[in-house]
Parts: structure tokens; sequence; C-alpha cells
């Protein structure tokens, strides 16, 4: 029992919330054509956070956040400039600024030295769950302990954090959200403008980007995005209850998978785990293939 | 001397403040021109025909009045006033290729944007709202269809569930881009009512046309352009074969349709 919370519960409570908080802006970027925005968030933060690290000398969440924000915004100015100015098309444009941004950041990495003191590629790659532990855990009673409470990872504060914001917005928001995206020049004639819904989306997935990085990893973030919205959609063709179930498959998703991790090497024998934020966008992949092969509404069976 | 009655009523304010009044309003995309130096003033009430051929600016004209394009000159104002002032009094349909029809919405959902400006921004949606979506829904035949996903319409019903979003606008003035492209007899023949209602009820519509030999039949007023206003007016006196030679290069007749 105290070896479940001090390792496998923060781990897989970290894992959850990423994919809960990446899920729930997903929606939107699915529902706009920009899966890919997901992915370049993820990517254009990296020199943000190295930069606000190197300059401010903390990881503390504001300043990751700021920094992010600053890159976020920074970046999706470059993407607008080369659009409209140079002419570039728009998923050119983003590719370009994603991949350049990414190369900055691990150039910095590199050069400042904080590689190998506070940030492991590695761990930004492919994220890194297990590093969330509560060693302070001594028993079920230490989840009503405040003391034991408070050591709790730094990563679940700044993903509960990061869920509330994305989540309170979507709820107050929610008719606007839907028909900027759904019918933007309608929108601008009743004073809803799809410029500044737009660049609220794109912020919310840059805070949900930088709050489930250090979980999921660069590389597997595009799938905590759009995997669990997509598999959604396939099952209901009502946004509330798209919404609603893309939470439920991330929540799936974050707890089978991280069970997968740890229970299928043992199974074969294996000393070691797997690592979790592989297998929960595995989880995650393979509810999206099972909607389109036995969805009602959207798969295979129903448009072939 | 003449009579000081005339002068009067315009200074007393008789004379109503036109609907739409655009004073040479230009459009560019890039370096390409669309619309120069359109000028036209609609009458208070009617139904206007917007008419030219494929690139003449038509769709332009629309989107430049509402803001949806910048303006690369010129002015157009909705009862007197900028665009932003009176968005409570208009009701713009855009051209149904121009949404992803597979959006997770229903027929209902689609119509109660319509009431998104009076409900207001952060409030969700309550339950007299959907009986008022479906209210308006009933107005264009399409009652039965409320929770249907707007995918699995037809075009013609797509159109049907625009058109009742605009109703649910609750608006003066109503510009529609191309409401009539590939639609059903039955559609037509609902619009067309709908339309003469409005008109009825004081209401202007403006809706860009592409089928010159249905202008006749529908509306009261066209406006004939090709990247310029070549001319406006009743449809009596204005839809004549020479203005239409004049709008589309060449005589065209009018029974070949387009």
């Amino acid at each position: 029992m105290t070896s479940f919370l001090q390792i496998d519960l923060p781990a897989m409570l970290v894992g959850t919330l990423a994919a809960l908080v990446c899920a729930l802006i997903g929606n939107f970027l699915v529902l706009t054509r920009q899966s890919m925005l997901g992915d370049a968030m993820g990517h254009v933060v990296l020199p943000g956070i190295v930069i606000a690290f190197v300059l401010a000398g903390t990881t503390a969440t504001w300043v990751m956040l700021t920094g992010a924000f600053a890159a976020a915004l920074f970046s999706a100015m470059l993407v607008e400039f080369l659009r409209r100015m140079a002419g570039v098309e728009p998923s050119a444009a983003l590719g370009a600024v994603f991949t350049a941004m990414f190369a900055l950041g691990v150039l910095l990495l590199e050069q400042s030295g904080v590689a190998r003191t506070t940030f492991d590629v590695h761990h930004i790659l492919f994220g890194n769950i297990e590093t969330a532990i509560w060693p302070a855990a001594a028993g079920i009673r230490s989840l009503f302990d405040l003391a034991a409470l408070a050591s709790l990872p730094p990563q679940l504060g700044r993903l509960a954090f990061g869920l509330v914001v994305v989540a309170l917005i979507i709820v107050l928001l929610f008719k606007e959200l839907r028909v900027v995206s759904f019918d933007p020049d309608f929108a601008r004639t009743i004073g809803i403008s799809p410029r500044m819904i737009g660049a609220l989306i794109v912020s919310l997935a840059a805070l949900a980007a930088v709050v489930s990085l250090s979980a999921v990893g660069v590389i597997l973030l595009v799938a905590m995005m759009v995997c669990p919205p997509a598999t959604a959609r396939m099952l209901t063709d009502d946004l509330r209850t798209q919404v609603l179930l893309s939470l439920l498959f991330a929540l799936a998703s974050g707890v089978f998978g991280y069970a997968i991790a740890v229970l299928l090497p043992l199974a074969f024998g294996y000393e070691i785990s797997l690592g979790a934020a592989g297998t929960i966008a595995v989880v995650a992949g393979l509810f999206q293939l099972a909607a389109m092969l036995f969805g009602p509404k959207r798969g295979i069976p129903r448009t072939a | 001397m003449l009579a000081p009655f005339p002068s009067n009523r315009v200074s007393s304010g008789i004379m109503p403040i036109p609907p739409l009044a655009i004073r040479d309003l230009s459009v560019q995309y890039g370096g390409r021109t669309a619309l120069e130096n359109f000028t036209w003033t609609a009458p208070e009430r009617g139904l206007v025909a917007i008419v030219g051929p494929n690139g003449a600016g038509k769709s332009s004209l629309l989107k430049a009045v509402l803001d949806l394009v910048p303006k690369a000159g010129g002015t157009a104002e909705i009862f007197g006033k900028p665009v932003s002032e009176q968005r409570d009094l208009l009701a713009y349909v855009p051209q149904r290729a121009s949404v992803d029809w597979d959006f997770p919405a229903t027929a209902a959902d689609v119509v109660a944007m319509g009431l998104y400006r009076r409900i207001g921004w952060l409030k969700p949606l309550r339950a007299a709202d959907h009986v008022s979506a479906k209210k308006y829904l009933d107005m264009v035949g399409l009652s039965e269809f409320a929770d249907r996903q707007i995918g699995a319409l037809s075009g013609g019903q797509q159109q049907r569930v625009f058109l009742a979003r605009a109703l649910a606008q609750a608006a003066k003035l109503f510009l529609l881009d191309e409401p009539f492209a590939g639609v059903d007899a039955v559609t037509e023949g609902v619009m067309t009512r709908v339309f003469r209602d409005l008109r009825d009820a004081g209401s202007l519509v403006i809706a860009v046309h592409h089928d010159l030999s249905s202008v006749k039949d529908i509306f009261d007023t066209v406006v004939l352009l090709n990247r310029e206003f070549i001319a406006g007016g009743p449809v009596a006196t204005t839809f004549t074969p020479d203005n239409i030679a004049r709008t589309y290069g060449v005589p065209l007749s009018l029974n070949s349709g387009q």
C-alpha cells in the first residue's frame, strides 16, 4: 500500500491529469482543424521554458508559464507574419516556426548547461511520469495528512491548476467557442471575434502543453490532444457529449496506460517497467481504433 | 418661391434612414481589385437581388459591408451608423459551402446561434432558447428535423437551417450569400415565402443571386455589378437586356438561365 501511494498513485495522477487537460482543449483544436497546433505548442514552449529558467534561475510554475506563454505568443505572431507578409501557406508557416523554435530550445538547453542539471532532453521528448513520487506517503492515512499532502510532486499542482483554468474557460465560453468553431464569419457578424476566440484557444493549448510537458513529453503531447476528442467525435453528434466523452477516454487512457506500463513487464517476468507516457498514448490510440471500427456514428462500417 | 413642405419633411426626420448606404466602396485581395468605387443606397424595404458574373465581387460586397474583409476604401452604413454599432439590426447568411457540415451540432443547435447575441457573453443556453429555436425551425418547415445532425440534412434543408438562424436574430436587414444555390424546389418555395413575409413586416432582404431566370419571380429590386456598380433599381425598369448585357459583357438571353 505504501509503495503504491509513494510511487504509483502520484505517477498515475500526473499521467491522467495531463491526459485530461490536453483532451479538453484538444476538442476545439480538432474541431477547428488545428490538431497540429497542439504539437506546435509543445515544441515552441521549450525555448521559452529554458530562457525563463536561465533568466530567473527557478522552475517555479509562474516562471515556466510566463516563459512558455511568451514563446507561444511570439510563435503565433511569427506564423501570422509569415502567412500575411510573406504569403507562406499556413501549415508550412506553422511547420517552419515550430521546428525552428524547438531547435532553438534544444540549442539553448545544450549551450546553457541546464540539460545536465535541470532538464533532460530525453524527458522533454518522451515525457517522464515516473519521477513523480510522494516519499512522504506512509499508509492510507497520508491521504488525509496535510503535511504529507504538501509534499506531493509539484507537477500535480501545476496540472490541477491548468485543468481548472482550461475547464473554467471552456464552460464559461462554451457557446462562443461553438459558434466560432462552426461558422467564424457568422460569429463575427454577431460581435464574437473569431480572432479573439482563436487566440484564446491557442493560449489554452499553450497552457495545456506547458503543464503536461514534463509528464507526457513533446512527441506524445499531440496524441493526448487529438486521440480522446477524435475518439469521442466518432461516438456522438453533440458537442457537449463529445467533450465529456473525451474526458472519459482521457481518464481511462491515463489509468489503464499507467497500469499496463507497470503490470505488463511484471507479467512477462521483467524487473523494469515501460515508460507510462508511451503506454498512455498507445491506449488512447487503441480507443480511437476501436471507435473507428465499432463506433455507431462515424466508423468505417457506416461510411464503407 | 419653392414650397417649404417637402424640405420640412426631410428635416423633421420623416425621410427614413436607409437600411444600407454604400459609398465608394472598394475591396482588394493582395493586389487584385474585387470591387471598385461601389456606391448604392438600398430602398427602405423589399427584396433585392445582387446579380453579376462569377468573380464580379458580389460576395466581397456583402463581406466588406459586414467588416468580414477589409475595405480598401469607402464606407458602408447600416441605418446610418457603422456596422459595429448595428449588429442587433442585421442577420447574415454565409454561403452554405463556407462551413463544415460535419460539425457536431443539430439543426436546433445551429438555429440557436441566432439567439447568442441576445443571450449575451458567458451565459449558457436555457430551455426556453431551445423551444425558441424549434419555433424558427417550424417557420422553415423543419420542425421534425430539430434533433437531426446537420450533416444528415439535404443541401436545401441545410440552407433552410441557415435561414431559420437568421430569423432567430429578429433583424431588420438580412444579407444572404447565394441562398438559392443548389436548393430543391421545396426549399426555394419556403425561402420565397419567408422573404415575402419579411418584406411585408418591413424588413429589407438583400441576396446575392446567380440565377437570372428567377430574378423577376422572387425579387422586386435588382443591383447589377461587375467589379463596379452597373445599375440598380426596380426589377421592372432595371433588369433590362441592355443592362444585363452591360453587366455580363455579352448579350445574354434571359431564358438561357445560368
